[in-house]
């Protein structure tokens, strides 16, 4: 007995450009989608070195390939790539990585594609807690320690608790959170005001920091970092089961067996934890959290178990590509990598008014 | 079951008519109050009689200075200012039947605050009574932007956040302009960006004035168009009414009212979004003739009563009345759209 | 399953005495949305191997009382049972292996595929250190193929019409492999063509494949036809049970519905048809908390918020 029923023939729902453009095959989609992580790895690997020649003195990507392989052409080439290239590199590299990560857990638990770190929260409280560290004497920014980032990441995770608690009621929906999310930003945010007010000398420095910047970034700060990203990435990388089924909508994933609040809670307390440590180390990098998911879900698909690994190699490399061109742009002065990743915001508007109005 | 109904009309019609007077009372008391507060116990403190010699054209020098040169105009820009930021939100709100409408979130205050503050830090050779004008271009760009990116659906949250990152867009780029300026500059221009009433003169209130003139009536003359528009688009161009044009006419005026007090006080949030929710709570009506004189009321009591709080909590230290309007804006707002939010799962 | 006397329920009939022992059951269920109550006390017990319909007007709980037999609701007082467990207390993952819902206009990222998302019904199965497996892609194909979605695997879910994205949500409802299925409000959304597909499907899937479906459906005919039970629900309570012939009366529907209407057999093959032609004298009862006062436009922003936020 047949067991299908006869498909009408039906015409096919056009949502406009929409409709067309999404039966257009996804380039990763699918089985190409371990060929998108090799290439995308290969990109980094590009990126990585770029990024290392790039600096006040030029080298060219051979001379840096032959100072990180232990055989300089000159002996102050490792002094460079060792000691002052490659911890910035290390650190673009892995809080890329993190925001983009970051941003991609938010959009999907927020099942709202506009979605980024700002709306937990975590960017905000974890600024006002630096800030609040910070503005105690302008030494501080240089010789971040341990402490930094521990009272950044409280600040970070407790700002998030705090949007969550507001937002929680018997079930917490996404929308309430972004509102709530945004509006505790806010609040936070005068509160760093405050701060700086009260502490105008330190005003100077804090204030690129809150945009986000790598300059000065060292081994110290690196140290300080890759702890809190081997913890942090898994477990992040790991959620992307939970995420698939919070995308369908509360209904269907309770009715899949997925205890909805504490799903979303532990979700955002891991996207939490992404952004606000690499917040402590970077500063309020904006719009990678925004930005690499999108691509990533042009790329791969709605998968979360592809597009959170993308997001992760996606964010990586447009950190890396942006503070390249902030180094390069206004030579001989470096803009903060935040002011070029806004920059990217206006093209990135452009693109939503253009193919993203449904 | 009706005979319940009914009574329950009957009660709300009885407390609604008492409301507005009310409300109109509570209000003008607290911007009685504020000013009472603001001229009176700022450091130094004037004795009331020290401002009734004043009042009769004599006392002290330095009273007569604090109180005219000073204190009035701050208290006159608060007012002024409170009142076009309601009304500016009000009239968002409703245009965009938006309950998160507001021009601090759309992005029109970040597009007016950073012309102001490239045309700051550059030092640009800027006729004065220009400046409001630039500061209005710079927020209808941005706002516009926003709401056409928003043009085919009426999702508040997605609006919420394409304004937020157009917002922060905007915030860092002013951040990337104030670290090409002197320390001097920074200091001053970081306190123009909190949004502050401090050491306003009669010269700001002279160039906001115009402005206020205008763009207050106007605004409250939009008022029916509104009332219609609240109908939904397709019912209110059924009914004749323009609704591209006057949804554009409104936008250029909330801009307008932002614009002005953006040029002269810096950014303040929370008061535009804030007040038209307060009213209509209070008042149980949308009826926008009823809604926007009141939201005016209702903005020049939030603005003059937090510039009292700026003053005088921390005295003499002064906070800037844009962190005590975000600071409890934003809480209290958040508790208002709590019950709101609470999804009506309604259908059964 | 004996019913409380205290839910209003037209006098039983003998037969319901010897209903076949119930899976899914409620109990003296009372649930509303902060202070209003929308169903009381009320109690209600699936029979196992056929489809039930619940109907009634706006507002008399039926998409409720579905919600809280899914547990995506949590009453406020009394209790939903499951193979004689308080629902409440099993774990998630064993209830979704019994009971599969399929949500009033479900929403999912754009991107995603027929395919992934059927795939995700085998999460009660799979675990991080329990992938998909053999017996995990043949429930998938035959999810697929028994909607008749098979073609549709590597399509973009908004790319699809309406019907056959509903369709593909069934699917994802079947890879759970449950024997029992909730369905809120299935066909609202779909044009008369695609809302006899899906009631066509939703019967296969009861006579061929022996799952006990519980729906809420608007359309009366539609639940004549389709349901072997028909549960009529009004302010919360319920009002009528039993087969289709038996509750679809007309004074049933002047009563519950303030409808008068003549109810025929249909010309073609019996079934009860209900035709309305004009309004009850009487006035209509309210729902407990109608506002008489005009809506006003905040309260429809407030509304447009709540609902917008609850996507």
């Amino acid at each position: 007995m047949s067991t299908s029923l006869s498909v009408r023939p039906r015409t096919r729902l056009h949502i406009g450009r929409m409709g067309m453009r999404l039966r257009a095959d996804l380039p990763f989609a699918g089985r190409r989608f371990p060929l998108g992580l090799l290439l995308g790895g290969l990109v980094l690997a590009v990126l990585c070195v770029l990024h290392i020649a790039t600096g006040s003195v030029d080298l060219s990507p051979g001379q840096v390939i032959a100072a990180l392989a232990g055989h300089p052409e000159q002996p102050f080439h490792t002094i460079i790539v060792w000691d002052l290239r490659l911890p910035r590199t290390l650190i673009a590299l892995v809080t890329g990585a993190m925001f983009g990560l970051a941003g991609a857990i938010l959009q999907a638990i927020m099942r709202n594609p506009l979605a980024e770190p700002e709306m937990t929260g975590a960017t905000s409280g974890a600024v006002l807690a630096a800030v609040l560290w910070l503005g105690q004497g302008p030494g501080r920014l240089a010789e971040p320690g341990t402490v930094l980032p521990l009272i950044a990441l409280a600040g970070g995770v407790a700002a998030s608790g705090l949007v969550y608690l507001l937002s929680f009621q018997r079930s917490s929906l996404p929308g309430r959170l972004i509102l709530t999310g945004l509006l505790v930003s806010a609040v936070l945010r005068s509160g760093t005001s405050i701060v700086l007010l009260l502490h105008q000398e330190a005003l100077g420095s804090i204030l690129i920091w809150l945009i986000g910047s790598l300059n000065g970034r060292v081994w110290v700060h690196w140290d300080v970092l890759w702890p809190w990203a081997l913890v942090a990435l898994p477990l992040g990388l790991a959620s992307a089961r939970w995420a698939n089924i919070l995308q369908l909508g509360d209904a269907s994933a309770t009715g899949l067996g997925l205890r909805v609040p504490y799903a979303r809670a532990a979700l955002l307390f891991i996207a939490a934890l992404l952004a606000a440590s690499a917040v402590a180390i970077v500063g309020g990098i904006a719009f990678l959290g925004l930005i690499a998911p999108h691509i990533a879900r042009r790329l791969v698909g709605a998968d979360a178990r592809r597009v959170f690994p993308m997001s992760v190699i996606l964010g990586a490399a447009l950190l890396l590509a942006a503070d390249i061109a902030a180094q390069l742009l206004l030579r001989p002065t470096t803009l903060p990598v935040g002011a070029v990743l806004a920059a990217l915001g206006a093209p990135f508007f452009l693109y939503l008014l253009r193919w993203r109005t449904p | 079951m009706i005979a319940s109904a009914g009574r329950l009309t009957r009660i709300a019609h009885l407390s609604r008519s008492v409301r507005l007077p009310l409300l109109v009372g509570l209000c003008l008391a607290g911007i009685l109050a504020a000013a009472a507060l603001g001229i009176l116990a700022s450091t130094p403190r004037i004795s009331p009689a020290g401002l009734w010699d004043v009042l009769r054209g004599g006392g002290t020098p330095l009273d007569r200075v604090l109180i005219t040169e000073l204190r009035l105009p701050r208290f006159v820009l608060g007012v002024l200012g409170g009142a076009m930021l309601a009304l500016s939100g009000a009239l968002l709100q409703d245009a965009m039947r938006n309950p998160l409408a507001g021009p601090e979130l759309l992005g029109v205050t970040a597009g007016a605050t950073i012309v102001v503050a490239a045309i700051t830090i550059l030092h640009l050779a800027v006729t004065f009574v220009l400046i409001p004008w630039l500061a209005l271009a710079g927020g209808l760009l941005a706002g516009g932007l926003v709401i056409i990116l928003m043009r085919r659906t009426d999702d508040p949250i997605r609006l919420v956040l394409v304004g937020a990152a157009l917002t922060a867009l905007l915030n860092a780029a002013v951040i990337v302009l104030m670290s090409y300026g002197t320390q001097s500059d920074i200091g001053v221009l970081f306190l123009f960006l909190v949004g502050s009433l401090a050491n306003r003169t009669w010269i700001q209130v002279r160039l906001i004035l115009p402005w206020a003139l205008v763009g207050i009536p106007l605004a409250l003359l939009t008022a029916r168009a509104l009332n219609v528009l609240q109908l939904g688009e397709d019912v209110a161009r059924g009914l004749g009414l323009p609704v591209l044009r006057v949804r554009v006419l409104v936008l250029v005026l909330s801009a307008a009212l932002v614009a002005a007090v953006v040029a002269v006080c810096g950014p303040i949030s929370f008061v535009a979004l804030l007040a038209p929710h307060l009213v209509r709570r209070a008042l149980d009506t949308s009826d926008a003739r009823v809604v926007l004189p009141c939201c005016a009321l209702v903005g020049a009591a939030l603005l003059t009563g937090a510039d009292v709080l700026a003053r005088l909590t921390f005295d003499p230290l002064e906070l800037p009345v844009g962190i005590w309007t975000t600071l409890l804006g934003g809480p209290l707002l958040l508790l208002l759209l709590r019950r709101q939010l609470r999804a009506s799962r309604g259908d059964a | 399953m004996s019913r409380s006397s205290t839910n209003g329920a037209t006098p039983a009939p003998e037969e319901k005495a010897e209903r076949p022992e119930t899976a899914l059951s409620a109990r003296a269920v009372s649930l509303g949305y902060g202070e209003r109550l929308v169903i009381r006390e009320l109690s209600f017990a699936v029979t196992m191997g056929q489809i039930t319909a619940l109907v009634g007007p706006n507002g008399s709980g039926k998409s409720t009382l579905l919600k809280a037999l899914a547990r995506i609701l949590a009453p406020s007082r009394g209790a939903v049972y499951l193979d004689g467990r308080a629902i409440q207390q099993l774990p998630a993952r064993e209830v979704a292996r019994r009971l599969a819902i399929l949500p009033q206009a479900p929403v999912a990222p754009e991107e995603l595929t027929v395919g992934e998302l059927v795939e995700q019904g085998r999460y009660p199965y799979t675990g991080p250190l329990r992938p998909l497996g053999e017996h995990d892609y043949a429930a998938i194909a035959r999810a697929l193929e028994q909607t008749g979605a098979t073609a549709f695997r590597p399509r973009r879910l908004a790319s699809l019409s309406g019907g056959e994205r509903q369709r593909a949500w069934i699917a994802l409802a079947l890879a759970q492999e449950t024997p029992i299925l909730l369905l809120d409000e299935p066909t609202t959304f779909l044009d008369i063509g695609h809302q006899l597909d899906v009631l066509a499907l939703i019967r296969e899937l009861n006579r061929t494949h022996g799952k006990t479906i519980v729906l809420v459906l608007h359309d009366l005919n539609h639940a004549a036809r389709y349901a072997d039970r028909m549960v009529t629900l009004r302010a919360g309570q319920i009002v009528a049970d039993g087969p289709p012939q038996e509750v679809l009366t007309e004074a049933l529907l002047a009563e519950v519905f303030g409808v008068r209407a003549r109810i025929l057999p249909h010309p073609v093959d019996g079934v009860p048809l209900c035709l309305p032609f004009a309004i009850t004298d009487a006035p209509r009862e309210q729902p407990p908390d109608a506002h008489t006062t005009i809506t006003s436009a905040a309260e429809t922003a407030e509304k447009t918020v709540g609902q917008r936020a609850g996507s």
